[in-house]
């Protein structure tokens, strides 16, 4: 009997096969009535959307249009974005879709190994029950995965592609894309444009390395000065860089570009005083170090406080002991500062100095802001000015000038570089290492 | 019919015979194209329609915006349609807005806006046969809309204003004994407003030694569209083959560097680092207002602007209209150098030592997206804001100059800013702007460019050392400007 049953189980039943086919019918015909019609309806939603345009959405994600419109005359044609996008829309359903029947299959093998087995087939209530309880975080995450999947990953995807197309500059709609490699050409090659790539990303990788690093250390003094015991009434004090924070960035910024203006405020102090006026922020090559060092001075007035309001509170954690421990062991306040202060700050903040640096990277309102559009006349910068981060050349070159492929391409490098930096520090810092440490 | 409008309409008549480039409008009729393209404007206005109307800033802020939109509901409430203003920035990307619902059914923008969209069919060719305003439109105005398709001309947009750079200034404002040190002609127009020799000397001397105002002549120096005209006037153009060719792009032909020179030379003895930025434009109704400048060039739309400041700054209505005046722009010297000649000298042999001002112009107009569900209505509603009573409606709250003949001549009977334009157009002293795709990538290199030149006179002026103090240097920077505008027009195509 039980070499008879393992035998039974081993064959696959008959009814596995016709959910294969027809997706719900094996759960059907043993008795699933409620499951198997679930599946069947998914079934035939899938057959409607595929045969109605999920095919043809596919074809046309390879091709990108053949027939372009003639807005003029009225004549349809083809739309080589919403092509791309309802393609892979398309390609995302044909993977969904599969997952669907891979579950359909596999529930139908459970059910006939069951059958096969002399059980009962479960019924709908005791499916749901069971998926509730021993497959709890398939059923949770579906929504959420589903979700993820339409609204972060397939942009995130259509951005990429994007990049190995000719979107853009007179590849616009009605004009037809094709997909092609020429963004890279233009980026990897030695021309101005790649020129220019090389001459902002060094500056790109300076300016997170030092915003990041700047805002950190003026937070963390600002910190460890106002939680002195000897400073008076520190709570008032810190209200007013809580004050700037609260205030809208793009408020500051623009506050900050009024200053250093050409007849700004601080420029009639200097000619009130007999000095020549600065430009400070204009596009001349002397204003090239002024206008990044105001760059990073308005960035750390913004961001210092909300790192002085972290590290106030990381500070407060910090036991007294250890600097009794340290004070006995006759260290020094800085000594005490790098043994104790430094690491324990730094192993709590590490991940977020890494997403400071990742929005450092990419900040855009910074110099957009400050600077306004101006391009640099000198060292060849293409639609470019000397203080462009990357994120800003991107928006020049994909929204002022319509190039979209070549504006998807550097944002994939953007996203690169930042995301393999960013794994490199987290997974080589203590707060990863050694998780354990200031439990 | 006055003699002032005869005088007026005949520079407009012979303008439209003078143009062989446009008389297909004029004499022939609508090819198999046009009747094509324009098919889906058979005049049965779509019922129950919305008409989304994208504006120009300054008209809404004045409220003429408001009043257009509310006649045209009264006028066609009967129809069932209606237009809305679309709340929107007025330089829509139709490219990117229209396929998807976004973008505006009518639009009021510049030609060289319109047509770099309609080059790539977003905006629709209008059945201009069918236009009240058809013969109204010199051909020059039309001309700024016109793309040609398998040897038909179509028109992408309905002219509606013509613009281009004026003299503004404050006749309250003018130096005390104007008539015995400023007119050495003694034609009863200030000198300094008849050769920009002069205007250089006057702003020297009110620097020197004060006067009503604390400058003479200030301006937005990094402003392209102004700019412009001192590099026009020496032989610059933008593109070549008529402003159609964008692999020939001329700003720095001829003796181009001779108006860089100017331009630099102003910024020197203007010494003032606001003229070197973007504010400056938005800055100069309350510096003419308030007496820190006598005079600045702007176009003949803001002038309503000026008068709402001088009304804020102790001016009845009344007064404010007849205290600012609108003129032409002086001559430059045909040295190419303000210092050059003895102001004097440029007046009383005007003809020999200067040459008139060119100018880039522009004209506004309408036109229709191609993406509107609704291109009959839309089409009810340009003709309705393009009519002769809007048009009058247009200038009087705005200041506009009008590219209708009928409402250009009516408004000349009392305003010679329009006498002005249509002579300098019937001059071709006007340099309209491009109205091909290219001409997008044009504006910052070639700010950026006034900036350098601007930045590098008033660096000199404190002792540093100048990258632009000769011919040679400017030459190059055109040169280089020249380069870096092929480069964004082609290295990314």
């Amino acid at each position: 009997m039980m070499k008879s049953n393992l035998h039974g189980e081993r064959k696959i039943s008959p009814h596995v096969f016709l959910s294969a086919f027809v997706w719900g019918l094996g759960q059907l015909l043993y008795g699933q009535i409620v499951k198997g019609l679930l599946y069947l309806a998914a079934f035939a939603g899938a057959l409607w959307f595929f045969i109605a345009r999920g095919f043809r959405d596919i074809a046309g994600f390879f091709t990108l249009g053949t027939v372009q419109e003639n807005l003029w005359l009225g004549t349809t044609g083809d739309n080589s974005m919403r092509m791309l996008i309802l393609g892979l829309f398309a390609l995302f359903a044909l993977v969904f879709a599969g997952v669907i029947w891979y579950a359909n299959v596999k529930d139908a093998a459970f059910t006939a190994r069951q059958a096969a087995r002399g059980n009962r087939p479960r019924g709908f209530r005791e499916s749901l029950a069971a998926m509730a309880d021993g497959k709890f975080h398939a059923a949770a995450l579906v929504i959420p995965v589903v979700g993820v999947c339409l609204f972060s990953i397939l942009p995130i995807v259509f951005m990429i592609l994007i990049a190995f197309t000719n979107l853009g500059g007179e590849v616009v709609h009605p004009a037809l894309a094709d997909w092609s490699f020429a963004a890279w050409q233009k980026i990897l090659s030695v021309g101005k444009v790649g020129a220019t790539f090389v001459k902002i990303l060094s500056w790109n990788v300076l300016w997170a390395v030092a915003s990041t690093a700047l805002n950190f250390f003026a937070g963390l003094s600002l910190a460890l000065l106002l939680s002195k015991k000897n400073v008076r009434a520190s709570k008032f004090w810190r209200s007013f860089p809580v004050v700037a924070y609260a205030v809208p960035a793009f408020i500051s910024m623009l506050g900050f570009r009024f200053m250093f203006s050409q007849s700004g405020p601080i420029n009639q102090m200097l000619t009130a005083s007999g000095r020549d006026a600065v430009f400070f922020l204009s596009n001349v090559e002397s204003a090239k170090w002024w206008a990044r060092g105001i760059g990073l001075f308005v960035y750390a007035w913004i961001m210092t406080p909300s790192i002085m309001l972290m590290t106030t509170g990381i500070l407060s954690n910090i036991s007294s002991d250890l600097y009794e421990a340290a004070s006995i062991d006759g260290a020094s306040p800085f000594m005490k500062f790098r043994r104790i202060t430094l690491p324990f700050i730094l192993f709590s903040l590490t991940p977020v100095l890494i997403s400071q640096f990742v929005g450092n990277f990419n900040n855009f309102g910074i110099f957009f802001f400050l600077r306004g559009g101006l391009q640099s006349n000198y060292a060849d910068y293409f639609l470019a000015s000397d203080t462009d981060l990357l994120i800003n050349w991107l928006y020049n070159l994909s929204v002022d000038n319509n190039y979209y492929a070549i504006g998807a391409a550097i944002s994939l490098v953007i996203f690169v570089i930042t995301a393999v930096l960013s794994l490199a520090v987290y997974v080589n810092s203590k707060a990863y290492k050694t998780e354990d440490t200031f439990r | 019919m006055t003699g002032t409008k005869k005088m007026l309409l005949l520079p407009l008549a012979l303008l439209c015979c003078s143009m062989p480039a446009f008389a297909p409008l004029a004499q022939a009729g609508p090819g198999p194209v046009y009747s094509a393209i324009t098919a889906r404007f058979t005049g049965e206005i779509e019922p129950n329609a919305t008409v989304m109307v994208l504006e120009n800033d300054t008209a809404i802020e004045l409220g003429y915006v408001e009043q257009l939109i509310a006649a045209f509901n009264e006028a066609y409430k009967d129809q069932g349609i209606k237009a809305e203003r679309l709340n929107t920035d007025q330089y829509a990307d139709l490219a990117t807005d229209g396929p998807y619902g976004y973008g505006p059914d009518v639009w009021y923008q510049a030609n060289d806006i319109i047509m770099k969209y309609a080059q790539a069919q977003h905006i629709l060719p209008v059945p201009y046969e069918a236009l009240d305003a058809k013969d109204q439109i010199p051909p020059s105005a039309w001309e700024a809309y016109a793309i040609n398709l398998q040897g038909e001309t179509l028109y992408c947009g309905v002219p509606v204003n013509v613009q281009s750079g004026m003299l503004y200034y404050i006749e309250s404002m003018l130096p005390e004994h104007w008539q015995a040190d400023w007119d050495v002609n003694a034609n009863g127009v200030p000198d300094f407003f008849e050769t920009y020799t002069a205007l250089y000397a006057l702003s020297a001397d009110i620097k020197e030694n004060g006067g009503k105002t604390e400058y003479g002549y200030l301006d937005d120096l990094i402003d392209t569209y102004f700019m412009g005209g001192y590099l026009f006037t020496y032989g610059a153009y933008i593109f070549g083959d008529h402003d159609t060719d964008p692999s020939d792009i001329g700003l720095g032909a001829g003796e181009a560097f001779k108006g860089a020179r100017m331009i630099r030379q102003w910024a020197k003895e203007m010494d003032n680092t606001e003229v070197v930025e973007k504010a400056f434009a938005s800055a100069a109704f309350s510096y003419l207002a308030t007496g820190r400048m006598l005079c600045t060039i702007t176009t003949p739309d803001v002038r309503r602007m000026f008068i709402r400041e001088m009304a804020a700054n102790g001016w009845t209505a009344e007064e404010a209209e007849r205290d600012l005046k609108m003129i032409n722009v002086p001559c430059l010297p045909v040295s190419g150098d303000l210092t050059a000649d003895g102001w004097r000298d440029t007046i009383l042999r005007m003809d020999e030592l200067t040459i008139p001002t060119r100018m880039m112009g522009g004209i506004n107009g309408y036109g229709i997206s191609a993406y509107t569900k609704c291109p009959n209505a839309s089409l009810a509603f340009v003709e309705f804001a393009t009519s002769y009573a809007q048009v009058m409606l247009r200038n009087a709250m705005l200041g506009i100059i009008p590219a209708r003949a009928d409402a250009a001549a009516a408004v000349g009977e009392t305003d010679d800013t329009v006498r002005i334009l249509f002579d300098k157009l019937d001059r071709d002293l006007i340099d309209i702007m491009p109205a091909i795709q290219a001409v997008g990538q044009l504006w910052t290199p070639w700010e950026s460019f006034l900036v350098d030149i601007t930045t590098d006179a008033l660096r000199e002026n404190r002792g540093e050392a100048a990258a632009f103090g000769t011919d040679e240097q400017l030459q190059a920077g055109l040169n280089r400007l020249v380069q870096q505008l092929h480069d964004a027009i082609f290295t990314l195509q």
